[in-house]
């Protein structure tokens, strides 16, 4: 056999084990390498940071109006709704004047019997306005004609005075004796409105349908401006100064690529208190597993570690790498662009 | 006769002193074997042991009831009760502890004891200290765990928060019972001894702190032998309905009897499939080397017939051989047995409160080690004997005939062709002896695929861990109400500091029933959406509990044999003790203590109870810890506030409780088995084809040639034992870690390619240092002697 062909086959076998030997190593060390792990990702994004603390809270109402009847009368309708919300000088309700009431007998006759009277009154002094104006009318003329003093015209015209008054409230007798029988049917004009104090909501009305009532009784309450306060001083309101406040306390710090991240959940139902944050400095929606061991641990890593660097490799089919000290680890989710994820 | 034995029995010893590197290779995987069975039987043995004995001189309960509040004197009734031997009515109750410098509020269960300090049932022993004084109130007793994870000593004053009002205790004693062999606190799964303790305290004073004074509100039995525990605990059950019985449960709903259950189940697992890898691969390595002997000794036998000695004095010779093999390896297996056996009783008194736990294996553990080694031996050395025995002294006596190559196959032949000579050489001495091939290989790829099995226990370990506390479990803490609370309860823990966000959890026992089969375990409400803890499906995405069914676990439907689709009746045990039948809507896989589990409203419907929770899942700002600590501990609500970080901590440490050591054990005992196989078969190489190497070097060849002619055999053996051994690595831990499925716990199988590489690099280098060690030979070959005739 050739030399040659011994040599060759000799090489051949030689390559036999090297690539035995190669690929022995090789699939060692690759199964060195540490594995991917599961892990929760989430994809940091930009937006805008929305705090929100809910609480248990009771409302309370600073200055209740109690709107009350300005006058004794009907009310009419209301037509405002409890939580209607109301400006300041808004008519909340209408009240018209009380109808007249109904008369015992005795008082009707009475009453009939002083319009009777009024009525003789009244004509007694339609009698005696009669006579003073003939008396001072003669008077007058004998006056022109200088027949008498001037002063018994002025007399006269005394009396005609005295006369028309005593006239005149004969008459207004009359009328009072005849309100006294009024007829309870009949209407009266005249409307007043029951007006809103101050802006605000309406809380409560008493009385709704038509109703005569006595002056000073609630017509409606209304409440000056509603708030929600919590009972919890450590709540907030709703307003943008301590939302950063809120903001500064749960984040503490703007976090870097790497961070570990813990995070509010979203809002289990049926809790009372709740956090929420979605971030604009490009963190954080969920609390999760991190990958773990996705860097390389055999000997890089002991080597750097207490540097703290971490060497990502670039083979492993993760595209969130960071380092982690202890096995597992609140999400430390590293800052990706949202413009190139990989 | 006696001069023929004594004859043979000296060329016995002197052909074992020449052979003395292969007896220690044959010796030590048999003693891997031997070791392995020593220490698992003998502990299985003496756990069970000891825990027998301590269950029955302290007189374990073998019933348990609660009941909300029963008079004193229902429990003379109760003991009346057939199947009844003897009872103890006891108060107990959860409360907290204040201990000093330690931040983290400690949970306890209290424990009445009678007045004469000896319950009749589940009895307290005095470790340290002196009993209770009956007369005063404050004096207590601690169970030994607790006492010794936080450092306390009779004497030391505890503040202890006990329905809702605050107590100071002086411990007496430390005190243990088999009813704490295995302390939980309620709602956790594995012991924390630093953060839940076990106070015993008078009676009297106990039922005053709870509110049960003249009466009692827990009682465990211990039955007459040969009671039926179920008639019993259906008759328990009917006597106490009235008081608010909880339910009776028998041994199997008791945690601490339950896992020791679990534990010696997976110690047998263990017994019956690892030491028979070792003792197989051991019967391999002495058949090949007694093989290899007895064709050595061919004109020895011819000669030995010749003189006379009969083919059983022949046979028995050879016998002895593997007979001395056995014993040394029975030997040395049972001294490291001992020693392994003694390491982990040792771990096993860390965790299981068991006086008098130590390994004591019995005498017919260590028969049948030896026993069972002489079986491996003999069934190893059988062929080889035979071969001895049949020998014909004339043939025998006649040099062996050259071993033909010609009979193997054309194909070989053609391929061997296109290779150098060394290498044809090589590739035709594995195909001529195809056993002994094999046996090399399959020993290599055993040890690999063991060695792969053992380092998946800590794998899937760790990843139980990961999932439940990583994936499953993300809350900060859990705080436990000392009763179900209102709903509304929940807005308060919100409001506790540091507290982000809060999520419910209500978790009560109730009895399943499927057609004839009962089972009593948890029944758990959980919003939905529930972020904090989540049920995990095989694929470890979240479950979705569904509101019109119950989803089982997978352990739970297989004992009550339903599947989805399926009715299953609920009656709860406190309450209303409402009953209802529902639908099993899934079934899922959980790693950890399976359950029932339901969404939150519609268990309140179910149950009759709305708006009703007895736990919180907190997710809050770690940095608030010690400002939550101090709140909760002043709020009479809640019973135990357990930080998952604890919590995931001590069950790391509980799972790799030694498993360093034993890591380190699997790796030695694989290196030994696969360069014990290694050796032998390079040993066996060498003998035979001494005379050729000899002969290669005289015609010129160089050392590294002649080596590589040896090595390469067990180089090329190895390439293909090496894949073919992760293979079997990956089915056999597969299948392991099916059978090593408890109640309590479910193995998933979880690989990591490091462990093969690991593995694979460790049996490498036995192989490759044992080949190693066989090549020295080659430098001390004898050229002159080979030149000389064999005649």
């Amino acid at each position: 056999m050739a030399n040659e062909e011994l040599q060759r086959r000799s090489r051949r076998v030689r390559i036999f084990w090297i690539a035995a030997a190669v690929v022995i190593v090789i699939a060692i060390g690759l199964s060195m390498l540490p594995d991917a792990v599961d892990a929760d990702i989430a994809k940091a994004d930009r937006g805008d940071v929305r705090v929100e603390v809910v609480d248990e809270g009771r409302t309370r109402m600073h200055d209740i109006y109690i709107v009350s009847a300005p006058i004794t009368g009907r009310v009419l309708r209301v037509e405002v709704e409890p939580g209607d919300e109301v400006a300041a000088g808004a008519i909340l309700a209408h009240m018209s004047r009380a109808a007249a009431g109904f008369l015992d007998t005795r008082s009707d006759l009475q009453a009939r019997a002083g319009v009777t009277a009024a009525e003789a009154q009244l004509r007694s002094a339609d009698a005696e306005l009669a006579l003073a104006e003939r008396e001072h009318k003669r008077n007058t003329e004998l006056v022109a004609a200088n027949l008498i003093s001037k002063a018994a015209t002025d007399q006269s015209e005394a009396r005609l005075n005295a006369a028309r008054a005593a006239r005149d409230a004969a008459r207004a007798e009359v009328q009072r004796a005849r309100s006294a029988v009024l007829d309870p049917s009949r209407t009266e004009r005249g409307i007043v409105n029951v007006t809103s104090p101050s802006p605000g909501r309406v809380l409560r009305v008493p009385q709704e349908s038509e109703a005569v009532i006595q002056t000073g009784t609630p017509a409606g309450n209304v409440e000056g401006v509603d708030v929600f306060q919590p009972d919890n001083e450590s709540a907030m309101f709703f307003a943008s100064d301590t939302q950063a406040v809120y903001m500064a306390d749960i984040i503490r710090r703007a976090p870097r690529s790497g961070d570990a991240a813990v995070l509010g959940s979203p809002p289990a139902p049926g809790t009372g208190s709740d956090a929420r944050d979605n971030s604009d400095t490009g963190f954080f929606e969920r609390v999760g597993q991190a990958v773990r061991r996705t860097v390389i641990r055999a000997l890089l890593v002991v080597a750097v570690a207490g540097l703290g660097l971490y060497l990502v490799w670039p083979y492993l089919p993760t595209w969130v790498a960071a380092p982690v000290s202890s096995w597992f680890h609140k999400l430390p989710v590293p800052l990706i662009d949202k413009d190139k994820p990989k | 006769m006696v001069i023929q034995l004594a004859t043979l029995d000296r060329k016995l010893l002197r052909d074992l002193k020449r052979l003395k590197a292969q007896a220690i290779a044959v010796s030590a995987v048999l003693a891997c074997g031997v070791a392995l069975f020593v220490m698992a039987t003998g502990m299985y043995d003496s756990l069970e042991r000891a825990r027998n004995s301590y269950y029955d001189s302290a007189r374990m309960a073998d019933v348990a009831v609660s009941v909300v509040r029963s008079p004193d004197p229902v429990a003379n009734d109760l003991v009346e009760l057939p199947g009844v031997n003897a009872l103890e009515a006891r108060v107990t109750g959860i409360g907290l502890l204040d201990l000093a410098g330690k931040s983290d509020p400690v949970s306890a269960r209290l424990v009445s004891l009678p007045p004469d300090r000896h319950p009749r049932v589940n009895d307290v022993l005095l470790r340290a200290g002196r009993w209770p004084d009956p007369t005063r109130d404050n004096e207590v007793l601690i169970n030994e765990a607790f006492a010794e994870a936080n450092f306390l000593a009779p004497g030391v004053q505890l503040r202890a928060l006990i329905y809702g009002r605050y107590r100071e205790l002086v411990v007496v004693g430390i005190a243990s019972s088999p009813e704490f062999v295995f302390a939980v606190a309620p709602g956790a799964m594995l012991p924390e001894p630093e953060r839940f303790g076990v106070v015993w305290m008078g009676r009297e004073a106990l039922g005053r702190a709870f509110d049960v004074d003249g009466a009692f509100n827990d009682v465990v039995f211990r039955l007459a032998p040969g009671a039926d525990v179920r008639e019993t605990i259906f008759a328990i059950d009917e006597r106490l309905a009235r008081h608010g019985g909880r339910g009776a449960y028998g041994r199997d709903r008791m945690l601490s009897a339950q896992f020791l259950a679990d534990e010696l189940s997976s110690l047998r697992t263990m017994a019956s499939i690892l030491p028979p890898i070792f003792l197989l691969v051991a019967v391999f390595l002495l058949n090949v080397s007694l093989s290899r002997l007895v064709a050595t000794e061919r004109s020895n036998i011819g000669l030995l017939k010749s003189f006379g000695y009969g083919n059983v004095s022949i046979g028995l010779h050879y016998g002895k051989f593997a007979i001395v093999f056995a014993l040394l390896g029975a030997a040395l297996g049972v001294l490291v047995g001992r020693y392994l056996g003694g390491y982990m009783a040792s771990i096993y008194q860390k965790i299981y409160r068991i006086p008098a736990l130590a390994f004591d294996a019995q005498m017919h553990v260590y028969v049948w080690a030896v026993v069972v080694s002489l079986i491996a031996a003999v069934l190893g050395a059988a062929q080889a004997v035979l071969r001895a025995v049949r020998l014909p002294p004339a043939a025998a006596l006649a040099p062996p005939a050259p071993v033909g190559f010609s009979r193997l196959g054309q194909g070989i032949e053609n391929a061997a062709r296109n290779l150098d000579g060394k290498t044809r050489m090589v590739a035709r001495r594995i195909a001529r002896f195809p056993r002994r091939s094999a046996t090399t290989v399959v020993g290599i790829m055993l040890a690999l695929a063991l060695l792969i099995t053992s380092q998946h226990f800590p794998i899937s370990m760790n990843h139980i861990v990961d999932v439940t506390f990583g994936v499953a479990q993300r809350m900060d803490a859990t705080l436990t109400f000392a009763e179900t609370a209102d709903d509304k309860i929940l807005a308060e823990v919100g409001r506790l500091p540091g507290v982000y966000s809060v999520e419910p959890l209500r978790a009560t026992e109730v009895i399943l029933t499927a057609g004839s089969r009962t089972r009593r375990d948890t029944l758990m409400g959980l919003t939905e959406g529930a972020y904090l803890y989540r049920l995990l499906d095989q694929n470890m995405d979240a479950v979705d509990l569904r509101a019109d069914g119950i989803t089982l676990s997978h352990n739970l439907a297989n004992k009550l044999g339903v599947k989805i689709g399926d009715m299953v009746s609920v009656q709860a045990t406190d309450g209303h003790r409402a009953h209802t039948d529902l639908t099993v809507v899934a079934v899922v896989k959980p790693y950890l203590a399976g359950a029932a589990y339901m969404q939150l409203g519609a268990f309140g419907r179910a149950l009759r109870e709305p708006g009703r929770v007895s736990a919180a899942y907190v997710l809050m700002d770690s940095a608030e810890r010690d400002a939550l600590n101090r709140e909760v501990k002043e709020l009479p609500m809640i019973a135990g506030v357990s930080f998952l970080d604890n919590a995931s901590a001590s069950m790391r440490k509980m799972l790799n409780e030694g498993s360093g050591f034993f890591a380190y054990m699997f790796v030695v005992f694989s290196c030994l088995m696969a360069g014990g196989v290694a050796y032998s078969a390079a040993r066996v190489t060498f003998a035979e084809q001494e005379r050729d190497l000899a002969t290669l070097r005289v015609l010129g060849f160089s050392r590294r040639e002649v080596s590589y002619v040896l090595l390469a055999e067990i180089g090329a053996l190895l390439l293909v034992a090496l894949p073919a051994g992760c293979v079997l690595g990956a089915l056999l831990s597969r299948w392991l870690m099916a059978q090593f499925q408890t109640e309590l716990f479910t193995f998933p199988y979880i690989t990591e390619s490091s462990a093969y590489g690991k593995s694979a690099l460790f049996v490498a280098a036995a192989v490759v240092g044992a080949a190693l060690a066989v090549r020295r030979g080659v430098d001390r070959l004898d050229l002159v002697g080979v030149l000389k005739s064999r005649e």
